[in-house]
């Protein structure tokens, strides 16, 4: 195996990334943004809007308690 | 100068990056972040960066953008040099933050006025290639 395509396999399985843009899962995304605007209520909850927007009520994440 | 929208995010903030990582290229000590972000199944993108120039100078650029709104949900740039501080900070959903503005610290303090307040010096919503001109102008 290439050097090249082992570490694109290796990137692969942390995330996409095409023309500068990552995909990161929404779990993971709504821990970064907990951590990062802890304190923030009003921030939180926009995010948190924003991210139940278009998803089923399973799928609903909670930022702001 | 392209108005910033979800269509165009990647494409303006790829410039941004591209742009600042020349200005500072071979002047950086430390640098976090870069990409574009796209939360997978989300609304958001979020743009990141933190770079510490040999000179001194701390840049952050911290962006999320709501692409069903059309609109930030939060900007801030800080530009730290000299013990002061420059921060260009937009938070629609904040009740002191809705407006676009720039605070300033120097000397470690921020302005204040006799009352104690933080004065947020009104301004437009900046334009990523507005701060690198003013980056560039000032801090390169």
């Amino acid at each position: 195996m290439k050097l090249s395509s082992f570490f694109s396999k290796i990137r692969s399985l942390f995330g996409k990334q095409e023309e500068g843009v990552v995909v990161v899962e929404r779990e993971e995304f709504a821990r970064e943004m907990r951590e990062k605007f802890r304190g923030n209520t009003a921030l939180l909850k926009a995010i948190e809007e924003g991210m139940n927007r278009k998803v089923g009520r399973h799928e609903y994440v909670s930022l702001a308690d | 100068m392209e108005n910033i929208n979800s269509r165009n995010f990647i494409k303006i903030f790829r410039a941004f990056e591209n742009r600042l990582n020349a200005i500072f290229q071979g002047n950086t000590d430390f640098l976090r972040g870069g990409s574009v972000r796209n939360p997978k199944n989300s609304v958001y993108y979020e743009y990141e960066k933190r770079l510490i120039s040999k000179s001194g100078v701390t840049i952050e650029a911290d962006v999320l953008y709501d692409k069903i709104e059309d609109d930030y949900l939060y900007y801030s740039y800080n530009i730290f040099f000299d013990n002061s501080k420059l921060m260009f900070h937009y938070e629609p959903t904040h009740r002191e933050h809705f407006q676009p503005h720039v605070n300033v610290y120097a000397d470690g303090k921020e302005f204040r006025n006799a009352g104690g307040e933080g004065i947020h010096i009104l301004s437009h919503k900046y334009h990523p290639s507005e701060i690198l001109s003013l980056i560039e102008r000032y801090f390169a």
